[in-house]
């Protein structure tokens, strides 16, 4: 198994490697697909609505927020670029696809992407910027903080102010949600001219992380102190291998305790734990 | 398209769905599973020792490459290390078959004490940032820190890109089996049977192409709506003289942008939407009866 390496240089430039025809395609290993949105906004100018299609990104839970990132030339770059400024950001599903496409094509500035895909508005409750009746989401937000980017491109964040669901997803479960929206951006094919068909797909199959007592019972973003603590109460260590291991922690708190040695023991301790091997967990701690 | 009634929540109700240990699933449906990453730093003050943490991202630019991360503040070591001048860090894409090194690197590590070593993650040396890779992942993509942004509850880092590595195993796979590979998306977080907490991801498939050409320009991604028109006339979707009406409605639209008043633009406007209707619908022979008649 080898690795090729790549300047940013090289990997904007579609690095191409003998055997594989498409160029695009290993310039595309490089990029996770992105969810999709569809962006209702204002022309600042004209005061007419506009349906852009991007991708975003997630923020913050509390309160909900999302990032945008939009290239500085479309005008949905203008209708986003001061702090309280709305939109909506919309979610489509699988049965969008040609819809999703239409806001990226060349239409004139002041022509309504909406009108032209067949879409139909939704009238929202908070922001004075209507969503998308047929996404099965809807994202009724406003601008909190924006960033030039490069010159090229502005990173839009927005809070969630209001939202909208279709009540036919809430019966659905998480996985048949998942397969229906968002749709994401995976890449690019070439058409018979040279030119980019865009490509979105889809989530599949749902899969569960391994949890307690792999790690600690709140899941992640805990701290691996509170997973012993836990492994202590299930039974999964005895008080005093518990004790001991907890002990190890403390003292790697400490400038006195921050030696390579314990903190091997530390690590190997806390990795047979996390590889569920408790025998070889149960040997490491008797010795103490 | 037949709609659908609608459930709507205010932010307070938003707010009220995401309390607790575990968020309501109505608070999941109204998101979408994130890419998973796992993120390299290097802790502060220097040292030898690193901090590896699942993460998200989000994309920002093409040229340059760049992404933000989104960091808890209360996670104060990772916080530290991005937050250094100079700053650098690896985001490693793990595949379907490392969730448990996820689930690992979800959690924090005692400081001094990096989660890949927990994990048992093979680190390798990167080659344009000091900060390692992770050999056992597909893609690695080195990165500079450009900035960070305190928002309410995350330190947002701005991360571009100046290097990566790829996997040579990975290099002749066709997209559809990498993207049901890596890397996994952030579904969910549920209560499992004996009431702990398991995160969920998904992995893509179905990949669906977009229209091209006719209902787009021959370039796929342009931005010339004349060009366009040219094209169709080219190809002959279009007359010559349907194609000059066309391009005349649209310099006489974007004479009168501005005049938002005027009658005329009201008419070139419910006309340029009508054509570009009928093109990307297809509805070849209503578009000349259209024009015909215009």
């Amino acid at each position: 198994m080898g690795r090729l390496y790549y300047g940013s240089d090289e990997l904007l430039g579609q690095p191409a490697f003998p055997g594989v025809q498409d160029p695009t395609l290993v310039y595309y290993h490089f990029r996770p697909a992105r969810p999709a949105n569809l962006l209702v906004t204002r022309d600042p100018d004209s005061g007419e609505l506009n349906l852009a299609a991007g991708t975003f990104g997630p923020l913050t839970d509390h309160p909900y927020t999302i990032c945008l990132h939009l290239h500085s030339s479309p005008h949905s770059a203008l209708s986003l670029s001061a702090v309280g400024a709305e939109c909506v950001v919309a979610l489509p599903g699988r049965d969008l696809i040609r819809e999703t496409w239409i806001p990226a094509l060349p239409l004139p500035r002041g022509i309504f992407e909406a009108e032209v895909a067949e879409l139909s508005l939704l009238d929202s409750q908070v922001v004075s910027v209507p969503g998308i009746a047929e996404c099965p989401v809807n994202l009724e937000c406003v601008v909190e903080f924006v960033r030039d980017l490069y010159g090229r491109a502005t990173a839009v964040f927005l809070k969630v102010v209001a939202a909208s669901i279709d009540e036919e997803m809430l019966t659905r479960d998480r996985a048949g949600q998942i397969g229906h929206y968002p749709t994401y951006e995976v890449d690019d094919a070439t058409n018979i001219w040279g030119g980019s068909i865009e490509r979105l797909g889809v989530n599949g199959e749902l899969l569960e992380c391994p949890g307690f007592p792999a790690g600690a019972k709140r899941g992640f973003n805990s701290d691996m102190t509170a997973w012993v603590a836990d492994l202590r109460q299930e039974g999964y260590l005895s008080e005093a291998e518990g004790a001991a291991l907890s002990g190890w922690i403390e003292e790697l708190s400490s400038a006195a305790g921050r030696n390579p040695a314990l903190r091997e023991r530390v690590t190997r301790a806390l990795a047979s734990a996390a590889w569920e091997e408790w025998d070889d967990l149960h040997a490491q701690l008797s010795g103490e | 398209m037949a709609m659908t009634s609608k459930r709507f929540f205010s932010a307070d109700e938003i707010e009220s769905l995401q309390q607790g240990e575990v968020m309501d699933p109505m608070a999941h449906a109204l998101r979408a599973p994130m890419a998973q990453l796992l993120l390299v730093t290097r802790d502060v003050p220097p040292g030898d020792s690193l901090c590896v943490r699942s993460t998200s991202l989000c994309p920002l630019t093409w040229k340059p490459y760049s992404q933000s991360i989104n960091i808890p503040l209360d996670d104060e070591r990772v916080v530290r290390n991005l937050s250094a001048p100079g700053a650098e860090c690896v985001l490693a894409e793990p595949t379907r078959d490392q969730l448990r090194e996820l689930a690992i690197c979800g959690q924090r590590a005692p400081e001094g004490v990096c989660e890949a070593d927990i994990a048992r993650l093979q680190l390798c040396k990167s080659l344009y940032v000091d900060v390692p890779s992770i050999a056992d992942c597909p893609i690695n993509l080195e990165c500079v820190v450009d900035h960070v942004e305190r928002y309410h509850t995350h330190l947002i880092a701005f991360t571009r890109v100046v290097g990566a590595s790829i996997d040579d195993r990975y290099l002749f796979s066709e997209r559809e089996e990498i993207i049901s590979v890596f890397p996994p998306n952030l579904v969910d977080d549920v209560l499992d049977a004996n009431g702990h907490l398991r995160r969920r991801v998904s992995l893509l498939r179905d990949i669906i192409p977009c229209p091209t050409f006719p209902y787009a320009q021959k370039a796929g991604w342009g931005n010339d709506f004349n060009a366009w028109m040219c094209e169709l006339r080219d190809e002959g979707y279009i007359s010559g003289a349907e194609c000059e009406l066309v391009l005349a409605w649209r310099k006489r639209w974007d004479d009168l942008f501005m005049d938002a008043a005027s009658p005329e633009r009201a008419a070139l406007k419910a006309r340029l939407t009508e054509v570009s209707r009928l093109i990307v619908q297809g509805r070849w022979g209503k578009l000349h009866d259209y024009l015909r008649e215009a």
